[in-house]
């Protein structure tokens, strides 16, 4: 197993937000979280790159136990990938992907560093654009920066909030398409995601997340209508599509939207 | 695959040559300017007695116009400019926000009333002899300090988010302009002219030793930052992602403000208040060369430097023979400038 996690648990004062969370993650294998708002999805995953430290529980990549890393030894090994890129100020898709090599690189950026950002770029399909400024290209090409700079590092494990919120179609696809294409070196990733169909087409697993517990984990297989009805409070019809899982959302059940308490991810 | 990804590198080396190039620009522009400063003034000097002067071969009077009083000069309005420029440039980094300035932070404010402090309660008269104008500095550079401490101890208490530390610096920076306010009322006539004098920033007012302490403190912050550029680039992309980067983002970001307050700090409590020249700066910088922090701060410094070091010479010769005081041009020119720079780059704010 690349990345496993065990017991993991995070609270802000009394409410926990992940509750004892046991996920393992093998090589090349994309997880994807699936839940509703609010279910502690962003969370988990920030508690996963102890971007927020936990309160219990350990991760462990490649079995190396992040609790006794430093934080740059757990940048070289987890790739972050952020819902939305939040930067003040407009640095060019070049610099942008380059800062990926922080981790491995000292004070300054050296030939190396270059040559591995010139080399994902490439594989992304940016060349065009990698002198232009981020914030003059599309939504998609953005979050394909995004994913550029955390997998510049080469790190064993990638951690994806919601890569496909806010594209098109097509540029969903083709963001997935791409993760699926990184992960046969053998990266594991765990991705977030709202969309059960791309999820269940694209997953090798999936964990649903309710009030931050894991409440069924498996191939795409668990999305029944009984587990979306309990994690979501919804009615859905589930059928099968050229033997993929396909769900139709069909009403929400009266009693399952007692909380609906904001958008924490 | 490598062929493509071999295209891509030279472009970029291109790019980064081109920025390199812009530096060395910066250089020559400054040490151009410095020479003309120190030729114009009152007493106009021809190039050749500039030199003359300069190698120590000048006969008594230029020798002493150039090395005596327009050289410190100079030099103060080269570290006093690049000073506040690069702070203004970390400040903006730093707090995630374009009107991040040396004056966001309250700190300016704290300089001002710290002098006014010591002339109208210690009863410093900044004119006497007898370690007045020291007396004023130190107080304006610990009252400073105070400010700077206070926010520290402010936001130790909540997250160190960029919105907390700007909050805590407009509010340190009403209350220190309301104490300055008490002090004009209550202080006598030729006390609140000494310190609306001290005010008005003047690069010709600090002495040798006055130099040298605040090149020491400018210099010291000057290269921490530009060492430091690649950091606070990762800063830029957001507290998440730098930390998923392995940057310790709280303590990156309270070490910038406190070098970028005490470079403020030298400079305001040696020359006073130079307005509009930490916020301008950066964003002319970034407009010219792009938002990367390891070529914003040098350039900056730089950039920074050139222009007050203009400035002040206009300030000298525009209305000759009247020496008008540098900070009061910035302020004129400063403010249509950003303005202009509001209008036409909209970019990010």
């Amino acid at each position: 197993m690349r990345l496993h996690v065990s017991g993991l648990t995070f609270a802000y004062g009394e409410e926990p937000i992940v509750d004892g969370v046991d996920l393992s993650v093998a090589a090349g294998e994309l997880l994807g979280i699936v839940g509703p708002n609010g279910s502690g999805k962003t969370t988990l995953l920030c508690c996963l790159d102890r971007i927020l430290e936990p309160d219990a529980g350990t991760v462990s990549v490649d079995g190396d136990d992040l609790a006794g890393l430093s934080r740059a030894e757990i940048a070289r090994r987890i790739g972050y990938v952020p819902q939305e890129d939040r930067r003040t100020f407009p640095t060019t898709v070049f610099d942008t992907i380059l800062l990926g090599r922080t981790p491995h690189a000292g004070w300054r950026t050296g030939e190396d560093d270059r040559e591995a950002t010139a080399e994902v770029i490439d594989r992304l399909g940016l060349e065009p654009y990698a002198l232009r400024s981020v914030d003059e290209l599309s939504g998609g090409q953005r979050r394909m920066v995004s994913i550029g700079r955390a997998i510049v590092g080469e790190p064993s494990v990638l951690l994806l909030d919601e890569p496909t919120a806010g594209l098109d179609v097509r540029h969903r696809l083709e963001v997935l398409e791409l993760l699926r294409e990184l992960l046969a070196d053998g990266t594991a990733a765990v991705m977030v995601i709202h969309d059960l169909n791309l999820a269940a087409r694209y997953c090798d697993r999936l964990a649903m997340l309710r009030e931050g517990r894991v409440v069924a984990t498996g191939d795409p297989g668990i999305l029944t209508p009984e587990t979306i009805r309990e994690v979501y409070g919804v009615e859905a019809t589930v059928t099968n599509h050229g033997g993929r899982r396909l769900v139709i959302p069909e009403r929400p059940f009266a009693e399952g939207i007692d909380r609906f308490d904001g958008d924490a991810d | 695959m490598s062929d493509v990804a071999t295209e891509g590198r030279p472009a970029y080396d291109r790019f980064v040559r081109r920025k390199l190039l812009f530096l060395a620009g910066c250089l020559l522009a400054l040490v151009a300017v410095a020479f003309l400063a120190l030729a114009v003034g009152p007493v106009r000097l021809a190039p050749a007695t500039v030199l003359e002067a300069l190698m120590g071969r000048a006969d008594g009077t230029a020798g002493s116009i150039v090395r005596g009083v327009r050289l410190p000069a100079v030099l103060a309005a080269i570290v006093a400019g690049g000073g506040l420029s690069v702070a203004g440039a970390a400040m903006q980094t730093v707090l995630r926000n374009p009107l991040g300035s040396p004056f966001t932070l309250g700190i300016s404010q704290a300089a001002a009333f710290g002098a006014a402090f010591a002339i109208v309660v210690l009863g410093t008269d900044s004119l006497s002899s007898v370690g007045g104008p020291h007396v004023v500095t130190l107080s304006a550079f610990g009252w400073s300090l105070l400010s700077t401490a206070a926010i520290l101890a402010l936001v130790s208490y909540a997250r160190v988010s960029p919105e907390t530390l700007i909050l805590s610096g407009v509010a340190l920076g009403s209350l220190f302009t309301a104490a300055l306010s008490f002090l004009q009322y209550v202080g006598t006539d030729v006390e609140v002219a000494a310190i609306v004098y001290w005010t008005f920033g003047d690069v010709g007012r600090a002495t040798r030793t006055d130099l040298v302490a605040m090149a020491a403190v400018t210099v010291a912050g000057v290269v921490y930052f530009v060492a430091n550029g690649r950091r606070y680039a990762v800063l830029n992309a957001g507290d998440e992602v730098a930390t998923s980067l392995g940057i310790d983002v709280d303590r990156l970001r309270i070490r910038g403000m406190v070098v970028a307050s005490l470079v403020t700090a030298a400079v305001v409590s040696f020359v006073g208040i130079v307005g509009f020249v930490g916020l301008v700066v950066p964003h002319v910088v970034r407009k010219l060369v792009g938002g990367d922090e390891r070529f914003l701060l040098p350039a900056s410094a730089l950039v920074g430097a050139t222009l007050l070091l203009a400035a002040d010479a206009v300030a000298r010769t525009v209305l000759a023979p009247v020496v008008l005081p540098v900070g009061i041009l910035t302020a004129f020119l400063g403010a249509p400038l950003f303005l202009y720079l509001v209008v036409t780059r909209r970019d990010h704010w």
